[in-house]
């Protein structure tokens, strides 16, 4: 009596064609262009959160609720939390019954849009059982209508005629033989690959195929509580050879991030970017997504309190997005190194490696989270890591020093009594400071990275006509290098501006 | 307020008289700068507008007037600060002693105007980039609308665009426009201003200057920021705020009396103007040059 009333088997079902393509290939006047449908296997890891007994018979997904009911409050709450988190912007069709392969049958009489007999299972047409499905036609000459009608049937004989397959579906739908199936399982690694309905030629088309399995990397990844890092999108080419050229068997793209994400949004956009810089070599028949590096993920705490509600992106998003789009060396950063040199004193570097890695940041949160505050958090994610070869006192704060830095000196024009000019004759204000630096032997690597001429030089604060301050320096004579005739020549490095 | 006195208190503070500064209750960032803060609407930079700043060059001074605000900003708020396509390397040590933290720094460059502009509207969006500071020579009316709207979205942001003073008769949408140049010499001041061609682009009659300007006490050159768009009656005289940093400017105006010393010529309404708190950080600097 418990088991009939117990409604342990839900079947669902996605309106996906028989080989799990999307039915987006079809294109649906109502979806949106870009919907997103995720593969198959994905809609079953997305279900293992409501139960662990997921698996997929024809073209239904069975999940058999007995254990984790009461967890999710009852049948009918269950079923509206299934229908609200569907992943797919398709409508999901569901059935709930005692046992799961009338449950599916159930569905296919709802989908097919057919009457539901009260009597169940006796009354349920045969065409709803999939064991059924060859022996129709003679299960229809012979009068057999229902699946009460075959159950009918003298035990012995039937197997004999139909097989054992019809018998033990049978047997499962009374009761009589327990029900089970290859339950799917979640896989360490994310590698899915996915036919292109037709050969892909250009990359906007290829992305609108990829977002298909980036839907079904951010259920895998919600399924495992992680964040994606990196992933590699592959595409096998058509072609073996074109114009004479061997091509390789496939292309791919790595996109990387610095922040664990299961959002989609950056990712994908990083991908179209990426694409959009990508020639495609060949048209495109298979589309492979593999993740690469992933880390456990966790949610940012969410506060009510005014202050800490903050719209925008975080700063590697735009990092990133800008690094995707113009460059990774769009996006700079400085490095400071001690030298007395001022065009040796910084260095820039993509921001993108100076991002640091994700354990730090992890680090960094955690004292965060206790504090309670978004705004509590550290200054930046952007904080260049203290290198062992940076001094002290080069890089001190230096109030007279320019705004503007000239990394190549401009040679300044003189007149005939040796006043160096740059838009008219300059005054001296001040000076001179001297440097001295770089004399001393480099080491080869050092001597390849940055310029390692010596300088003897004497700094001047400098006043042209406009008024304009201008950092100014003449090379000294105990310098290697001098002019011609023998006088000194002048350097433009700096604008106070 | 007194045109509107027979409101009552809860409606008239929120209407604007347009002959009066809006003192409303938007969000500004103070500039570091009493005398510019006296003259903006709100009392500093508004936040979450666009703040258009014209240049005679694109490396014309320009840091004196933002980097204090700028510094402020970024210490407040914790975040980056954008540079999107400077006119040149930007160089650590002054900045680091303005204030701002060499690494918020962040130099952005775009090939392309458009890349420029993208850029920019990227930065807007970013939640921790505190402060955008973008050279867009060939920005166009549209392009500035654009990424107005943009600093709109954040209402923490604060976005300055730097532009040539040819666009001075483009129409803009800026919250807040001004004209900065450096100017040499006090006494050269009024002529600077009788000379200069506002008013022909913009057909406003504006009361002369005073007689006596703003005089500093020192030659040294002073940076004049003219307002040429708030929401507040136009602008009497352009404010001069001085174009070095504290220290500096004290290094500049002691080895100008030495010169002067040096020549016997010192001049009798000279007065040497020391920072009190740099002083000393000056003097160091005097010694080594000297």
């Amino acid at each position: 009596m418990i088991r009939k009333k117990a409604m342990h088997w839900i079947a669902l079902q996605w309106p996906l064609d028989e080989a799990g393509a999307a039915c987006a290939a079809r294109p649906a006047p109502e979806a949106p262009p870009d919907a997103t449908v995720p593969t198959r296997q994905a809609l079953g890891w997305w279900a293992l959160q409501f139960t662990p007994h997921v698996a997929w018979v024809d073209e239904a997904l069975l999940l058999e609720v007995s254990g984790s009911l009461r967890l999710w409050g009852g049948q009918r709450a269950l079923l509206r939390r299934i229908h609200q988190s569907n992943p797919a912007l398709v409508a999901v069709e569901s059935s709930q019954e005692a046992i799961g392969i009338i449950a599916l049958a159930v569905l296919r009489q709802r989908v097919q849009g057919r009457p539901l007999p009260a009597q169940r299972p006796a009354a349920l047409p045969l065409a709803t059982l999939t064991a059924a499905r060859p022996h129709l036609a003679l299960l229809s000459r012979l009068g057999l209508r229902t699946w009460g009608d075959v159950h009918a049937l003298p035990r012995a004989p039937m197997v004999r005629r139909f097989g054992p397959e019809l018998r033990r579906a049978l047997d499962i739908a009374w009761g009589l033989a327990p029900e089970g199936y290859p339950w799917l399982t979640l896989p360490d690694r994310f590698d899915q690959s996915l036919e292109l309905p037709a050969r892909v030629e250009d990359a906007p088309a290829l992305l609108w195929a990829a977002s298909r399995l980036l839907a079904s990397l951010q259920l895998w990844l919600r399924a495992r509580q992680q964040g994606v890092l990196a992933f590699e999108l592959s595409w096998t080419l058509d072609l073996k050879r074109l114009d004479g050229r061997e091509l390789p068997p496939t292309q791919s793209l790595v996109i990387r991030t610095a922040d664990a994400q299961q959002a989609m949004a950056h990712l994908r956009r990083l991908l179209a970017e990426r694409l959009a810089h990508t020639p495609m070599l060949a048209p495109a028949t298979w589309l492979r997504l593999r993740s690469i590096d992933t880390a456990p993920w966790g949610a940012q705490s969410v506060s009510f309190l005014p202050e800490d509600q903050r719209t925008g992106d975080p700063l590697h998003v735009f990092i990133e997005r800008v690094g995707a789009r113009l460059g990774p060396a769009s996006v700079q950063t400085p490095t400071l190194r001690a030298d007395h040199r001022p065009e040796c004193m910084q260095g820039w570097r993509p921001a993108q490696k100076a991002l640091p890695p994700v354990a730090a940041r992890q680090q960094q949160r955690a004292p965060a989270k206790s504090l309670q505050g978004g705004k509590a958090r550290p200054p930046a994610a952007l904080r260049v890591k203290a290198d062992g070869a940076e001094g002290g006192g080069a890089h001190l704060p230096d109030a007279l020093a320019p705004t503007w830095l000239l990394r190549e000196p401009l040679p300044l024009d003189l007149q005939a009594d040796g006043q160096p000019c740059h838009g008219g004759p300059l005054r001296l204000l001040t000076g001179p400071r001297r440097v001295e630096a770089g004399w001393w032997p480099q080491a080869p690597d050092q001597a390849q990275r940055d310029s390692p001429r010596p300088a003897a030089r004497d700094y001047y604060i400098a006043q042209n006509p406009a008024a304009e301050l201008l950092w100014i320096y003449r090379e000294r004579a105990t310098s290697t290098r001098h002019d011609a005739g023998g006088r000194p020549r002048w350097f433009l490095q700096g604008l106070y501006a | 307020m007194r045109a509107l006195s027979f409101l009552p208190s809860s409606i008239s503070t929120s209407v604007w008289a347009a002959d009066e500064l809006l003192c409303v209750t938007e969000r500004v960032a103070a500039t570091g700068h009493a005398a510019l803060d006296a003259e903006l609407p709100g009392g500093g930079w508004p936040l979450g507008a666009l703040i258009e700043l014209l240049q005679p060059a694109r490396d014309a001074a320009v840091w004196p007037l933002l980097l204090p605000a700028v510094a402020l900003r970024q210490r407040a708020s914790g975040g980056a600060v954008a540079l999107v396509n400077p006119p040149h390397e930007p160089f650590l040590p002054a900045f680091t002693a303005g204030g701002l933290a060499a690494s918020s720094l962040l130099w952005v460059r775009g090939e392309t105007p458009a890349a420029q502009l993208w850029a920019t509207e990227q930065a807007l969006r970013c939640a921790d980039v505190a402060v955008a500071l973008a050279w867009l020579p060939r920005a166009r009316a549209t392009d500035l609308r654009r990424l107005h709207a943009a600093a709109a979205l954040r209402a923490d942001s604060l976005l300055f665009v730097l532009r040539p003073e040819a666009a001075l008769a483009a129409n803009s949408c800026a919250r807040l426009r001004l004209r900065v140049a450096v100017q040499a010499q006090a006494h050269e001041r009024a002529g600077w201003r009788d000379a200069s061609s506002r008013g022909a682009g913009e057909g406003r009659v504006r009361p002369r200057a005073q007689a006596n300007p703003v005089v500093d006490e020192d030659t040294a050159p002073s940076l004049c920021v003219d307002i040429l768009k708030r929401r507040g009656p136009p602008l009497a005289a352009p404010i001069y705020l001085p174009a070095q940093a504290p220290p500096l400017r004290a290094l500049l105006a002691a080895s100008a009396q030495q010169q002067a010393a040096r020549f016997g010529a010192v001049a009798s309404g000279q007065v040497l103007w020391f920072d009190d708190q740099k002083e000393s950080h000056a003097l160091d600097r005097l010694a080594v040059a000297a």
